[in-house]
C-alpha cells in the first residue's frame, strides 16, 4: 500500500514533465505509450528511484525513446516540427522565424550535443540534474556542454546563413 | 543557468509550458499485464553505469595508411576469418544446441514476467536486502559476507566457483560449475514472499544458465529457495524452466530433516490466474518402507504472491530390513488449480516429503533411501 501511494504520488508529480519531454522530441501520439512505459519501469525499480526523481524518470525516457527511434531516420520529430512551423504563416512573425534557425541549428547537432542544450534549455533542469539524466559525471556533463555549444554556434551561423537571415548572436557571443 | 545559448534554444521550445499528466489507469493496465519489454527496464540502470564511463574515441598517431599496416590489417582479418569458419563447422559437426539470440533471451524473460505477478510488483525490504547481496556479492571473511549469508539469496549464488579462498575448494566448485552449469541470477527480479504461518519465506530468483562463464548460450529459467530459521533449502543450481511452473508448478520443501521432526514444510510456485492449490500425493518413488502415499492426506492452501504454502505430516511405517531412519521421499502429488472457485487443471506434479522408518538400530536422517 505504502509503494502505491508513493508511486501515485511520484505520477502526480512527474507524469507532466515526462510527458512535455516527450512530447517535445516526438509525436504526440506516441507520448503517452512513452509516459506509460516509463511508469512501468518506475514501478518496478522503484527502490531505484532517487529523492530527485526528475532527472532519472528523464533518463528512462531517453531511452525509451532512443529505443523506438532505432531505425527510424534521426531527428524526424524535428524535422516534422519544422514543417509544422512552416505550414502556420500566421506566426511568421520574427519570433517565430528566429525559432526555426534556432530548430534548424539544434537539428544539425548529434543528438549527444542536441540533448545536453535541450536538457538544460527546454527542461529546466540545473547542469547536475541534466548529469543525472544522462548518466554522467557532472565534469563530463560540463566539457560535453562546451563542446555542444561550440557546434550549435557554429550550426546556427550555417543555418541563419540558409534561411538568409541575420541572427541576432552568433559566433563568439553564442560561445560565451 | 542563463546566457545567450541557453535562451536562444529556450525561446525556440515548442512547448513552453508543462501539459497535463495522461490518466494512470494506463499504467496500472500495464503493469497488471507485465507488458514492458526488460529491454527497457535494463536500460533504466545498466546503460546509467556503461555511460558514467564514456569511452575515448581512437586517437590516430602517425601516417593513417601504410602498406605494412594494411598487410597487418588483412593477415589479422584472414587469421579470424579462418579460426571463426573452424569454429562454425566444428560446432556444427558436434551438433551442440543452437545459440540463443540475445533477443530470444529477453523474450523468454518477457515471458517470465507475464507469468508471474510477483516479479512485476516492486521488491519487499527482505527482497531489497537480497538483492543488495546478491548485487555486491561480498567475499569471505568478512561481515557483509556472513550478513549476507542469512539473506534469501540461494546459497551457491553467495559464493561463486572464484569466491572460495581455499585452493582446493576452489578448484572442486570450478568442476562442479563446469559439470552443471553455471547460474547467473538476474537481480533486479529477485523476490522474497514471506509465508507467515512457517515463519519463512520463499525467494524466487529467475536465473539463466549457461555452460561456461562466456558461453552465449542462455537457458532461462526460475530457481526458488525456502527460508526458514533452521537454515535455507532450494531447487539447486540449475533453473527449472517456465513450462515446468506454468504446467506443474514448482516445488521447493524442507530439507533440513530431523529425526524428530512431524510436519515437512513446503511452497509450490503457480503461475498467475491460480487463487489456490490442492494437493493430493498418489505414489511414492522408492518407498523405504511400506507406504499408501494417500496417507499424507489431501491439502489445500490458497495462493498469495504466487506461492501456495503446505504442511504434510511425516509418515511413520516398521521396516525391519532398513535402518531406522526419517527418509526423504520423491512423492508424485495430483494437483488441482482453482480460479474463483473453479477448477482450471489437474496435473501432477512431484513433492518431496518425508518417511520415519523404524527398523535395524537407533534412528537418525537418511535423506536417500
Amino acid at each position: 500500500v505504502e509503494d502505491r501511494a508513493r508511486f501515485e504520488a511520484l505520477y502526480r508529480a512527474h507524469a507532466g514533465a515526462v510527458r512535455t519531454y516527450v512530447c517535445r522530441r516526438s509525436n504526440a501520439a506516441m507520448a503517452d505509450d512513452v509516459v506509460a512505459d516509463v511508469f512501468v519501469v518506475a514501478w518496478r525499480r522503484l527502490d531505484d528511484v532517487p529523492d530527485s526523481p526528475l532527472p532519472w524518470l528523464l533518463g528512462v525516457a531517453r531511452r525509451l525513446l532512443a529505443n523506438r527511434r532505432r531505425g527510424e531516420a534521426r531527428a524526424a520529430a524535428l524535422h516534422a516540427r519544422i514543417a509544422a512551423n512552416e505550414t502556420t504563416p500566421s506566426e511568421s512573425s520574427s519570433a517565430s522565424e528566429s525559432a526555426r534557425t534556432v530548430l534548424i541549428a539544434l537539428e544539425g547537432l548529434s543528438e549527444r550535443d542536441r540533448e545536453v542544450l535541450l536538457l538544460i534549455g527546454w527542461e529546466g533542469l540545473q547542469p547536475a540534474e541534466a548529469a543525472r539524466a544522462l548518466g554522467l559525471r557532472p565534469n563530463t556533463f560540463a566539457a560535453r556542454m562546451y563542446r555542444a555549444r561550440r557546434r550549435f554556434a557554429r550550426a546556427l551561423a550555417a543555418s541563419s546563413e540558409h534561411t538568409g537571415r541575420t541572427q541576432p548572436s552568433t559566433g563568439a557571443e553564442v560561445i560565451r | 543557468m542563463s546566457d545567450t545559448t541557453i535562451d536562444l534554444v529556450r525561446q525556440a521550445n515548442p512547448i513552453p509550458s508543462e501539459m497535463a499528466p495522461p490518466p494512470i489507469e494506463e499504467v496500472w493496465r500495464r503493469i497488471d499485464q507485465g507488458a514492458v519489454s526488460d529491454l527497457r527496464d535494463r536500460a533504466a540502470g545498466r546503460s546509467l553505469v556503461r555511460r558514467a564511463r564514456p569511452g575515448r574515441p581512437p586517437v590516430f598517431r602517425g601516417r593513417r595508411f601504410s602498406i605494412g599496416g594494411l598487410l597487418t590489417t588483412a593477415m589479422s582479418v584472414l587469421v579470424v576469418a579462418i579460426a571463426v569458419g573452424a569454429l562454425v563447422l566444428l560446432g556444427g559437426r558436434r551438433g551442440g544446441p543452437p545459440m540463443a539470440s540475445t533477443s530470444g533471451e529477453f523474450a523468454t524473460r518477457q515471458q517470465v514476467l507475464q507469468t508471474l505477478g510477483v516479479l512485476r510488483a516492486p521488491p519487499s525490504p527482505a527482497a531489497r536486502r537480497a538483492i543488495a547481496c546478491a548485487r555486491t556479492a561480498p567475499t569471505a571473511p568478512s561481515r557483509a559476507f556472513f550478513a549476507c549469508q542469512f539473506s534469501a539469496v540461494p546459497s551457491f549464488f553467495m559464493r561463486p566457483p572464484d569466491m572460495h579462498s581455499n585452493p582446493r575448494a576452489r578448484r572442486a566448485a570450478r568442476e562442479m560449475a563446469a559439470r552443471e552449469g553455471y547460474p547467473r541470477l538476474d537481480t533486479s527480479l529477485l523476490r522474497v514472499v514471506a509465508i507467515p504461518q512457517f515463519d519463512a519465506t520463499v525467494t524466487i530468483a529467475p536465473t539463466t544458465w549457461q555452460p561456461s562463464p562466456r558461453s552465449r548460450q542462455r537457458a532461462e529459467g526460475l530457481i526458488t529457495a525456502l527460508n526458514y530459521s533452521r537454515g535455507q533449502s532450494g531447487t539447486g543450481p540449475e533453473p527449472t524452466s517456465l513450462a515446468t511452473v506454468t504446467n506443474h508448478g514448482m516445488w521447493v520443501s524442507d530439507a533440513q530433516a530431523t529425526p524428530t521432526m512431524t510436519t515437512v514444510r513446503g511452497a509450490e510456485l503457480v503461475p498467475d490466474g491460480v487463487d489456490k492449490v490442492t494437493l493430493e500425493p498418489i505414489r511414492i518413488i522408492s518407498a523405504p518402507a511400506p507406504v499408501v502415499a494417500r496417507q499424507f492426506g489431501s491439502v489445500s492452501a490458497d495462493v498469495h504472491d504466487n506461492v501456495a504454502a503446505f504442511r504434510f505430516p511425516v509418515l511413520t511405517a516398521r521396516n525391519s530390513h532398513r535402518a531406522s531412519a526419517l527418509y526423504g521421499v520423491t512423492v508424485i502429488a495430483r494437483a488441482t488449480w482453482f480460479d474463483h472457485g473453479k477448477i482450471i487443471k489437474r496435473i501432477t506434479t512431484q513433492v518431496y516429503l518425508s518417511i520415519t522408518v523404524q527398523g535395524q538400530g537407533p534412528g537418525g536422517v537418511a535423506t536417500n533411501p
